[in-house]
């Protein structure tokens, strides 16, 4: 089969080993991100650093198993945004915000709407509803803003449209199970940037950022099949070649 | 055991993966500035009426969502036709009407469609719902076409077609797409249409999928679907070759609808799916290297 032959694994050796290099050099000197940061801006440099990351994590959803989502990189936006939840009071709201995104989406369907303004006033209510549970909970002398995540309200009412569309188009069961493969690597994104050892070596060392970027270059020339592709053609595996 | 033997088998029988059909066969043969030529179906068609292969008949273009007030209009004159948007997918945003009713049209399915369904439908065509990258669209009100005389016992829900994937300039694999009652009229497979591999030397059936699963029969009318030749072969398999050679895609799909009057071209595809090879039951790898091998590479 031809290819362009690419420097690839060069490059991504190359990148990883100057990584590896400034970790090294860098292993006694005091961290990249000075610890007198102020609160936001940190939050703000761990959110771009992990981000990433939780790309690299898409890549390997999409290149080595083969899983279709909303969005490519919806996923990671949502995963990273899940780490904000403090509590299932969270995950609760998520799933409130889709369920009434898709009631809203159904009662706009009825309006003979554009497109864009459609998505305009999806949004709106969304965050209507929000704000509305937040001044509620808060009359009710609870404080819910540390358990509601900072969703990235414009790509959850994205999700909703797209699963509308394809519900009309390829079916309830395809659509379910693309929002299910959606919400599955948005829960991976979240669990692999929790973790401690990934926080450690991507916030307290971004030398880690050229490791990262060599995985996602390896990646882009891995041409074997997917996990689930093996599933997809196994009846012509059993064939004898002929 | 058997499971971590697979990718060996697969290897061994010359099976295409998605991750190396777009590192090897579209990033080399596909040029991107070549894409617009078939993802935009009047381009396309366009480019088929000047090197002579039949295309279905236009009966309008929206470009506008002004011009909607005539979308009446155009469907009292053509009542039988199929809406498409110009840069859909995978039959996304198709829709069939084979003519008026009471109260609006008939769609293919056999349910009725009113004015501001279409109208509607038509506006989300046009703001680019059903568009490739989301962008704003046109809707083609085209002609539809009818099912072979051949095909008509076999697949009554909708018209066949035959999906031609064609490899620097030479048919590599070839299969006829059975639309069934759950694909709501369309060929494609992963929305519930039949795959039936084609024999390129014969122009004969084979062997055929649905929902990925080896089947004999048509799930909704039970006739056998191996066996069967499909008319004007040789004909169909050159008005994809001279539709292929046109595009300068040198790994493209051409699905070709057999008519009374010969083949007709539908649509082009710079990414055609993988799933003839389960219809076909041969490894697309193995076909694109051996057309490799003869043009000495």
């Amino acid at each position: 089969m031809p290819r362009f032959r690419t420097p690839t694994a060069a490059t991504a050796a190359l990148l990883a080993a100057g990584s590896a290099l400034l970790l090294w050099v860098r292993s006694n000197a005091p961290p990249l991100v000075p610890t007198d940061l102020p609160g936001t801006e940190r939050q703000l440099v761990e959110f771009l650093l992990l981000l990433p990351v939780a790309a690299l994590v898409c890549c390997v959803v999409r290149v080595l198993i083969g899983l279709h989502t909303y969005g490519t990189f919806a996923p990671a936006l949502l995963g990273l945004s899940f780490r904000e939840v403090g509590s299932p009071v969270g995950s609760f709201v998520l799933l409130l915000v889709l369920s009434a995104a898709w009631v809203f989406r159904r009662g706009l369907a009825r309006l003979n709407l554009l497109q864009v303004p459609r998505s305009a006033v999806m949004l709106s209510l969304v965050v209507g509803l929000l704000v509305a549970f937040i001044l509620y909970s808060h009359a009710r002398g609870r404080t819910v803003a540390d358990a509601i995540p900072f969703l990235p309200l414009v790509i959850v009412t994205g999700l909703v449209e797209r699963f509308w569309t394809t519900e009309e188009e390829d079916g309830t069961a395809t659509a379910v199970r693309t929002m299910a493969a959606t919400l599955a690597t948005a829960v991976t994104v979240f669990l692999v940037v929790r973790a401690e050892s990934v926080r450690f070596a991507v916030v307290d060392h971004p030398e880690t950022l050229g490791l990262v970027a060599a995985a996602q270059l390896l990646l882009g020339r891995y041409t074997g099949y997917r996990l689930l592709e093996l599933y997809r053609f196994r009846d012509l595996a059993d064939d004898p070649p002929g | 055991m058997s499971w971590l033997s697979l990718p060996r088998r697969l290897r061994a029988r010359g099976v295409l993966g998605m991750n190396a059909r777009n590192s090897g066969p579209i990033l080399v043969h596909n040029p991107r500035a070549l894409y617009p030529l078939v993802d935009d179906k009047l381009r396309f068609l366009e480019l088929c009426r000047r090197v002579g292969v039949p295309t279905p008949e236009v009966y309008a273009v929206f470009d506008r969502h002004g011009d909607l007030r005539h979308l009446g209009d155009v469907l009292a004159a053509c009542p039988d036709c199929a809406i498409k948007p110009a840069r859909g997918s995978s039959g996304r945003g198709i829709v069939l009407l084979t003519g008026a009713a009471v109260g609006g049209y008939r769609r293919h399915n056999g349910s009725t469609a009113t004015l501001p369904e279409l109208h509607r439908h038509v506006s989300d065509v046009l703001s680019g719902l059903y568009s490739l990258g989301d962008r704003p669209d046109r809707a083609i009100v085209q002609q539809r076409l009818r099912t072979h005389p051949t095909f008509e016992r076999l697949s009554p829900r909708g018209t066949p077609d035959v999906r031609v994937i064609v490899y620097r300039g030479e048919p590599a694999l070839t299969m006829l797409r059975l639309p069934t009652r759950e694909s709501g009229g369309r060929a494609n497979l992963h929305q519930g249409g039949v795959g039936v591999g084609i024999d390129m030397r014969s122009g004969r059936t084979t062997r055929a999928v649905w929902h990925r699963r080896a089947v004999t029969r048509h799930p909704d009318t039970g006739e056998p679907l191996a066996g069967r030749a499909i008319p004007d072969w040789p004909a169909a398999l050159t008005v994809a070759r001279t539709v292929a050679r046109a595009t300068g895609l040198g790994f493209v799909g051409v699905d070709v609808v057999p008519d009374d009057a010969g083949p007709v071209v539908l649509e082009a595809n710079a990414r055609p799916g993988l799933a003839i090879q389960s219809a076909t039951g041969v490894g697309l790898q193995r076909v694109l290297e051996e057309i490799d091998a003869r043009m000495k590479w």
